[in-house]
């Protein structure tokens, strides 16, 4: 497994489970007071620094994994960004998490012509860009597993 | 998603009718990485033309002996 795919499966693990720490504690406070008072700015900040810290553990970790483990079977780490079928899987991943967005990017647009509490907006698109993270990183472990 | 081609290989065969060159030699040559080489020998990815071209240079092999294309069934 190099680098790259590995980072497409532990993306698959990670981006649903930020996901569903942040809404439990959003609906949690929802549960209690009108949405207009829950607290959401700081954790979606604490969500996004989460994601961040992933990308940069996740890559450090991973280039060590692969360093070890080429290590063990006497071959040379594949420590590169992934060849062109690697590309031609984050294409595909790509063009769903583009789709997924552009819903989310509708959505918003809407809630905001009907004029609702910002709450409602800036956790659409961040669902939305959930969504089109876990959408992507599916495809191409979909298509990782199964081929092009 | 899925294996969309008929397009079969001879890649393993090949690999070791040239004094058994590794998957990694393989990839090493065309510039792809093992899971690549893999991923190709195993049906899941289809190659480029000139990566088929490539593989079938690196066999030393014409590219027809390295990859096949039944006959649509009568």
């Amino acid at each position: 497994m190099t680098m790259t795919e590995r980072m497409v499966w532990a993306s698959l693990v990670v981006f649903p489970l930020v996901g569903i720490v942040y809404f439990t504690v959003i609906l949690t406070q929802a549960a209690d007071r009108p949405v207009e008072d829950v607290s959401w700015v700081v954790p979606m900040l604490w969500a996004w620094g989460a994601l961040i810290v992933f990308i940069i553990v996740g890559t450090i970790a991973s280039a060590i994994a692969t360093g070890i483990r080429a290590e063990v079977a006497g071959e040379t780490p594949e420590f590169e960004e992934g060849d062109v079928r690697d590309r031609e899987i984050e294409r595909i991943g790509n063009a769903r998490a583009y789709t997924m967005a552009s819903v989310g990017g509708f959505a918003a647009t809407v809630l905001l012509m009907i004029d609702v509490d910002r709450f409602w907006v800036a956790n659409t698109l961040f669902l939305a860009g959930l969504l089109a993270g876990v959408l992507a990183a599916g495809s191409r472990a979909h298509a990782y597993r199964t081929g092009l | 998603m899925g294996r969309t081609t008929r397009v079969t290989n001879a890649i393993r065969a090949l690999r070791f009718a040239r004094d058994e060159m590794t998957q990694a030699e393989l990839a090493a040559r065309i510039g792809v990485t093992r899971q690549t080489v893999i991923a190709i020998e195993q049906g899941r990815y289809s190659p480029s033309l000139e990566m088929a071209f490539q593989i079938a240079r690196a066999l030393e092999v014409p590219l027809d002996q390295a990859f096949q294309y039944p006959d649509e069934p009568a």
